[in-house]
C-alpha cells in the first residue's frame, strides 16, 4: 500500500511504491506522512480525512505560501483512487495537516 | 463600577415613583446620532413623554399608534428627580395601550456640545454610564482613526444588555475590535495602520508556532446592514471581491452593523472586511512570549516553519501565571487583498418602504398620496424628487402634484425623503 495525494501541480506521497502511479510531469513530494482515517456516515457528517506530511523543517511553507484551500485533492492508494475531496483546512507547525472534505 | 460582562445600568421609569406612570418597568433610552425608538409614558395623564434620559439635539417626528402626531412639543428639561431628560409633551393624552414613537437627533457630548456621533465617543459614554470611570483621551487613538475614515455611529440602547454586548456590537459596526485589554479600548481593524510594529515574534527559544488556513473563513460576498431602528435594518449595501469569487466560488455573509449610521461608514467597513476575508488567511498562535502584548498592539512575524511576514495586529492574548509566558493570536491574509465593488445598494427594506397611493390625474397635474408601508398613513413634509430632476413637497395629507407634462404615461422614478430623513427610491408607473 502506498498512499499519496495530489494538489494541484504537485504530488505529495509516502514511500517510493508510489512513483510509478504518479503523473511525471507534475512535481513530486516525499513528504507524506500519515493518512488519517477516512470517516464515512450515512448521518450529517461529511467524509473527511486528515493528511499528515512533513515540516520540521519548513518543508511546506513555501509550498502553501497561498493555501490552495478550496483545490479539489484526488487521494491515491496505488493507482486507485479511495477518496477525493476540497482541501478545507491547513495547519503547519512542526508537521502539516491537510484536512479534505467530500 | 459595573462588570463588563453586566448589564448597563440604566435608569428604569420606576425612577419617577408614583409621579408618573410607572406601574411597569421600563428603562430609559439612551440614544445617539440620528436614531429613532418607542418613547416611555412619563405622565398618568398620557400626555408627557421621555424619548431620552438626557437631553438630545432635537425630536423631529413623533407618531401615536404609527400615524403622524400634530401640535407636540419637546424640550431638554429635568424630571422629578431633576434628572435631565428629552421630554415630548402631546397636544392631546393617549390612552395607556397608546405607542408612542419618536425620531431625532440624540445625545450632545458634554463637553463640545456636538452630536455624539464618533465611535469613541459613544463608547467612552457607555463606559462612563457603566461607571468605569474611563478618560476620553484614552480612546484618542481610536477616535483619530474613526475621524480619519469618516466612521460614525447612530443607534439607541434601549435595554440592559451587558456592557460588553452593548461595545462589541458599537465596534463591529464600524468595523472595530473591542477589549478592556486593548490600549484604548478599541482599535479599527481589519484594514488601519495601528502603528509601528513593538517587536519581532518567531526567533525567541521555546516559541511554539501554530497556523492554520480554513475555507470557511472565507467571504467573499458581504452584505452589510446597517441604519437600524426598532431592531431591523433600513438600509443595507452589498459588496463583493469578484476575483475571489472565481477563486473560491461565492461565499456570502451578512454583517447585521446595528450601530452603522451611514452608507459611507457600511462601505468602508464592508471593503475593509473584504479584502481581508475574500483571500485565505492563516490564523497564528504563537505560545511561550516571555513580554506581556495587549490587543491591538501590531507585532511582527517570523517563522522558520509558517509562510507568513509582515506585520500584523493583535487579536488574542493569553498569560500563564505559572510559566510566565503568554500566548498571542493574529490573523495573517495571504496573498494581495482583492478589489471591492459594490454589487447593490438598497436604500430601504419592504418592511420599512413608503408607498404611493391614488394616482389620479387633475386637469394637468398627476396628483398621489405618499403613506408609511401600512397604506394609511401620509407623510406630510415629504420631498419627491421626479426622475431626477424635478422636486415638489407633499401637503399636510401626504399629496404631491406633479405636471402631466413632467410624469407622463410610463415608468417614473420617485426618490422620497421624509421629513425625518428617511429616504427611498420606488418606482411609479402612469398606465
Amino acid at each position: 500500500m502506498s498512499l499519496w495525494f495530489r494538489i494541484g501541480q504537485r504530488q505529495f506521497y509516502q514511500d517510493a511504491g508510489a512513483v510509478p502511479f504518479m503523473n511525471p510531469k507534475l512535481a513530486a513530494h516525499l513528504l507524506l506522512t500519515d493518512a488519517g482515517q477516512l470517516k464515512a456516515t450515512t448521518g450529517n457528517e461529511n467524509a473527511s480525512m486528515t493528511l499528515t506530511l512533513k515540516n520540521a523543517n519548513g518543508e511546506c511553507r513555501d509550498l502553501f505560501a497561498a493555501p490552495p484551500l478550496g483545490q479539489l485533492v484526488p487521494v491515491f492508494d496505488n493507482a486507485t483512487q479511495i477518496f477525493e475531496g476540497r482541501l478545507t483546512q491547513i495547519d503547519l507547525s512542526t508537521d502539516c495537516k491537510v484536512q479534505v472534505q467530500a | 463600577m459595573t462588570l463588563l460582562t453586566d448589564p448597563l445600568p440604566l435608569r428604569q421609569n420606576l425612577a419617577w415613583g408614583t409621579y408618573a406612570n410607572s406601574d411597569s418597568a421600563v428603562y430609559l433610552p439612551h440614544r445617539y446620532g440620528i436614531c429613532g425608538g418607542t418613547c416611555v409614558q412619563y405622565d398618568r395623564q398620557g400626555t408627557q413623554f421621555v424619548f431620552a434620559d438626557h437631553p438630545v439635539e432635537s425630536i423631529d417626528t413623533v407618531l401615536v399608534n404609527g400615524t403622524a402626531a400634530q401640535g407636540w412639543t419637546w424640550a431638554n428639561v429635568t424630571d422629578i428627580t431633576l434628572h435631565p431628560v428629552a421630554m415630548i409633551t402631546l397636544q392631546q393624552p393617549v390612552d395607556a395601550t397608546a405607542t408612542v414613537v419618536a425620531r431625532g437627533k440624540g445625545k450632545l457630548h458634554p463637553r463640545t456640545g456636538a452630536r455624539m456621533t464618533d465611535p469613541a465617543a459613544v463608547l467612552w459614554d457607555v463606559m462612563n454610564i457603566a461607571g468605569r470611570n474611563v478618560a476620553e483621551s484614552e480612546l484618542q487613538n481610536f477616535s483619530g482613526s474613526c475621524h480619519a475614515r469618516g466612521l460614525e455611529v447612530s443607534g439607541s440602547i434601549e435595554s440592559a444588555d451587558a456592557v460588553l454586548t452593548i461595545c462589541n456590537a458599537i465596534c463591529s459596526s464600524v468595523g472595530a475590535i473591542f477589549s478592556a485589554g486593548a490600549p484604548g479600548l478599541a482599535v479599527v481593524w481589519p484594514g488601519a495602520d495601528t502603528g509601528p510594529s513593538l517587536f519581532t515574534i518567531g526567533t525567541q527559544p521555546d516559541l511554539t508556532v501554530t497556523v492554520g488556513a480554513k475555507l470557511d473563513d472565507i467571504y467573499n460576498d458581504l452584505t452589510v446592514r446597517y441604519s437600524f431602528e426598532a431592531g431591523n435594518p433600513r438600509e443595507s449595501l452589498q459588496l463583493e471581491a469578484a476575483r475571489s469569487v472565481a477563486e473560491f466560488g461565492r461565499r456570502t455573509k451578512v454583517l447585521d452593523a446595528t450601530w452603522c449610521a451611514n452608507a459611507r461608514t457600511a462601505y468602508d467597513v464592508g471593503s475593509r472586511l473584504l479584502k481581508h476575508y475574500a483571500r485565505a488567511q492563516w490564523n497564528v498562535h504563537a505560545d511561550g512570549l516571555k513580554r506581556a502584548v495587549k490587543i491591538g498592539q501590531r507585532v511582527t512575524l517570523v517563522s522558520p516553519v509558517a509562510p507568513l511576514g509582515g506585520d500584523h495586529v493583535i487579536l488574542g492574548t493569553e498569560y500563564t501565571f505559572s510559566t510566565a509566558r503568554t500566548a498571542v493570536d493574529f490573523s495573517a491574509p495571504a496573498g494581495s487583498a482583492p478589489s471591492v465593488a459594490i454589487l447593490k445598494q438598497s436604500e430601504a427594506f419592504d418592511s420599512q418602504a413608503v408607498t404611493i397611493s391614488g394616482v389620479q390625474t387633475v386637469g394637468s397635474d398627476r396628483v398621489f398620496i405618499i403613506t408609511e408601508k401600512d397604506q394609511v398613513t401620509p407623510i406630510p413634509g415629504a420631498a419627491v424628487t421626479l426622475d431626477g430632476t424635478l422636486t415638489r413637497y407633499t401637503d399636510v395629507n401626504g399629496r404631491v402634484t406633479f405636471p402631466v407634462s413632467a410624469m407622463p404615461a410610463g415608468s417614473h422614478a420617485l426618490h422620497v425623503v421624509t421629513p425625518d430623513g428617511r429616504t427611498f427610491d420606488i418606482a411609479a408607473q402612469i398606465p
